[in-house]
Formats: structure tokens, sequence, C-alpha cells
């Protein structure tokens, strides 16, 4: 055979066909240059023209198809999905706020949120809580998450080892004297030292608290109360406060300091647990001195 | 819109990743991709023919022309996966089991048979051929390319596709002489 694939015999053999003809029966064309071999041309155009099964990974192309190559002429549609995508986000975000002002509105927002959307303007603040946590800022409150170690609002507290409930005059998150010694320097309540002073005076772990509490027995004993204390206005249990899903069943209806989950932070009664939970069903986060969880 | 505009714009769907481009292609060629990859006697052209379209998919972005330039673009990355095909089997392309031919669609058991049979005949007048003069016959006849881009194809000059195409329509009619002369 020779490089162009003919066979010896066909070397010498003279054409059948001219260009023309060839062409013709190619093209399909060919029945009046040869109707046998036409109907033949026409029977591999069929034979060899089933499309193949689809696999799984051609398929899954199909399906979802790729992302447009940077060269790719038609980068005008990939504007336009991203520019969809960005118009999403933005009707998203805007009801969001839309519906957080509402609520700032409405008055039912957590005390911090609400204080803080007063100041944009947007409702009322919360009467009951004019005073800034210290180490909280307001603004930094974001409508959508709440901070939950600011959504307290303490109205009497009682320390261990005083029997007498107090009115927490300034008050801290926990009904603590909002005193600067008192907070964590990181502004995190969920520490030890975001509590009252009876806790701090048991808060061994917080080196900073310690040397605020010399009180304190043994800076190496975990926050568990050693004393209970009288529930002011106690009508039953902390769940009244919404604390009991993060008390995590610790929960119980003599003992005002609680284990709060993370085995440092304790929370008197009267001070409501930041339970993370905006939609708590206690009336303590937006209560205005009732007390009662109203 | 006629079938060259409607494969215009599925090669511009394609390029912008668009699947509906992806869909539209492989049902324009996937045909004919898998019924040449079936004339070269690949085991699998079924699954050669979604690696051709995998392959030709994740590189559109690259191709630049017209729709017949994208055919012809198409089949070459046909033939050269058949080549690769092929070297990995270590056998040579002629060696094609008929039961290559397609699954019956289904539906009409009468035209499926004949189907066959005219597979069948096609496939083994098809082996009366050099392997050139089957591909360049394929290339004109299944994948519908002209001589140019199947001389591109098949790497051969213009001249010499058209004496195969010449010659392999000459085997073919005595091909089927001989069937006719053969008694049934």
């Amino acid at each position: 055979m020779s490089d162009d694939g003919v066979y010896p015999r066909e070397m010498n053999a003279p054409h059948d066909f001219d260009d023309a003809a060839a062409e013709a029966l190619v093209s399909g064309h060919g029945h009046g240059v040869d109707s046998g071999l036409a109907d033949l041309v026409g029977d591999m155009r069929v034979a060899y023209t089933s499309p193949p099964a689809l696999g799984a990974e051609l398929s899954a192309l199909i399906g979802v198809g790729l992302s447009p190559a940077p060269t790719s002429p038609s980068s005008r549609r990939f504007e336009r999905m991203r520019s969809s995508v960005i118009a999403r986000v933005g009707v998203a975000t805007a009801t969001l706020v839309a519906a957080t002002g509402g609520l700032a509105v409405a008055h039912a927002l957590p005390a911090p949120v609400q204080d803080a959307a007063s100041h944009l303007g947007i409702g009322a603040p919360a009467h009951h809580n004019d005073q800034h946590i210290a180490g909280v800022e307001p603004t930094t409150v974001e409508p959508i998450a709440v901070d939950p170690t600011v959504a307290t609002e303490p109205e009497e507290t009682t320390v261990p080892g005083d029997t007498t409930p107090t009115t927490a005059e300034p008050t801290d998150n926990n009904g603590n004297a909002a005193a600067p010694g008192n907070h964590d320097a990181n502004g995190d309540n969920n520490s030890c030292d975001a509590h009252n002073d009876a806790v701090d005076l048991q808060d061994g772990p917080d080196a900073t608290d310690a040397s605020t509490a010399p009180a304190n027995p043994d800076p190496t004993m975990p926050c568990v109360p050693t004393t209970d204390t009288t529930t002011p206005q106690s009508s039953g249990s902390h769940d009244s406060h919404g604390d009991s899903q993060l008390n995590k069943g610790d929960d119980t209806t003599a003992a005002t300091t609680v284990p709060n989950g993370d085995g440092h932070d304790n929370n008197t009664s009267a001070a409501t647990v930041p339970n993370g939970d905006s939609n708590s069903s206690g009336g303590g986060d937006r209560g205005s001195g009732s007390g009662g969880g109203n | 819109m006629g079938m060259s505009e409607e494969l215009a714009v599925g090669v511009e769907r394609a390029q912008a990743g668009d699947p509906r481009g992806f869909d539209a292609l492989f049902r324009a060629f996937g045909g004919s991709v898998a019924g040449y990859l079936r004339s070269r006697g690949v085991r699998d052209p079924d699954g050669v023919a979604n690696d051709v379209f995998l392959r030709a998919f994740r590189t559109i972005h690259t191709f630049r022309g017209d729709t017949e330039r994208f055919r012809s673009w198409l089949f070459t990355i046909a033939h050269h996966t058949a080549i690769d095909d092929a070297r990995r089997r270590h056998r040579r392309v002629r060696e094609a089991p008929i039961e290559n031919a397609p699954e019956p669609v289904g539906g009409d058991v009468e035209a499926d048979v004949m189907a066959r049979v005219a597979h069948e005949r096609v496939h083994v007048l098809l082996e009366g051929l050099s392997a050139d003069q089957r591909d360049v016959l394929v290339l004109r006849v299944v994948a519908d390319l002209s001589v140019d881009d199947t001389a591109a194809i098949l790497d051969k000059s213009y001249e010499a596709v058209k004496a195969l195409q010449r010659r392999g329509l000459a085997a073919l009619r005595r091909a089927l002489s001989d069937q006719e002369a053969v008694p049934k």
C-alpha cells in the first residue's frame, strides 16, 4: 500500500469517477452517477450518525455548564449574572434592615440594639437601659447579629453573702455596679468577670478581676457559687428569663447562680443570661423594671 | 433561525460556559463524531466521543472561527483522540468489533433491524477500504467536511484527499458489484 493508502491493484487502475462525480456522490446527489453507490453513501450517513450515550461527566457539564473563560467574548453575560447576584444581596440586605427598623419602631429589639437604632433615628431609645455598658460600644451592635453579651438588663440582683436584694443602680448587664474593674478587658461578658462582685470574688481564672477582688479565697476555683442567693421577684424558674436553653438543664429554681455551660460563666438570678437568642421568651431583655420577664 | 445560525449561537453560548451551548453542540455533532470513531474501530466509541466533547468544551474558549471551522476543529480533536485510543489499546484500528454498531433507539422494531443491517453492511464494505480511504469518506460523508478540512485533519494534501476519495468510491462500487454477484 502506498503512503496515500492505495492498494497495489489500484495503482494502475483507471479512475472510475472524476472529481465532479465523486463530489456529487459524497454530497448525497450521486444517484445520477451510480444509484447503488449513492444508496450506500446514504446508508453510511445514517449508520454512522447515531448519537452516543451521554456520560456522567459530560452530562454534568451540560447540566451545569462551565465558568466562562476570561477571554470569552461573551463576558457581558457574566457581568449580567454578577450584577444579578449583587442585586439579590442588596435586596436581602434592604429587607433585613427594614425588618430591623420595624422592630426598632415597635420597640421590640433588645435594649442595646434599640439604643443603637435610636441613635440612628429609628424608634425610641430603650428607656430602661440608658447607661451604656462599659467596654461595649453600642454602635458596634449590628442589626443582624445581636451581640448576646449586651442583651441583658438586670433589675435586681443579689450577691452571694448578701441576702438583701439590691437594686442595681448604674448596672452592667449582670446587675453589677458598672465599675470599670469588673469588666473584661476584652469586652467579653462571657467570662466570669462580667458578672457581679460576688461572682468575681470567686473568679479565679481572670487575672484582672483577681486583682480587683482580693477577697477571693481561692483564685483557682472555678466559677461555682458557694452560697445561694435569693431570687428577687422570683416567679418560678429562670426560664422566665429565657436562659434555660443556655443553662443546659442546670437551671434550678433555688440556686440563682448557675453554670452557664462554659464552666466559667455564672449569672445571678436577676441578671439575664446572655443566651445568644434575641428571641428568647423571657421578658428580661425588654422588661423595664418589672423584673418578672415582661 | 437556520441550522447554521443555531450552531453559531451554540458555539457562542458554549464559549460563554452556557450549558445550552454544550447541549446544542452535542446534539448537532455527537452522532457524527461517534460515527467517525466507530468507523475507525474505536472499542468504546460512545465513551471516546464523550471524551472528545469534554476536551472540546473545556478548551472551546480558545476557539476562533465560524461553525464550519468549529466542525473541523471538533473532528480534529476526535481524530487525535481516536489515535490516542488506538495507541493505548495497542491494537490495529481495523480490528473493529462488529458490536460497535450503535444500540437501537427503540420503538420501531423493523426500523431498528433495518438500521442494524444497514450498519453491518456499510461496516463490512468500509472494512474493505484502506484506513485512509475510509477516513476520507467518513469525514466527507458523515462529518460533512470539505476537502480542505479533511486534508487538514488527516495531515494530507488537497490532491491526496481527492485521490483517496475517488479510489475509495471506486473500491466501494467494486465491492457492491461483488456482493451482487454472489448468489444469496
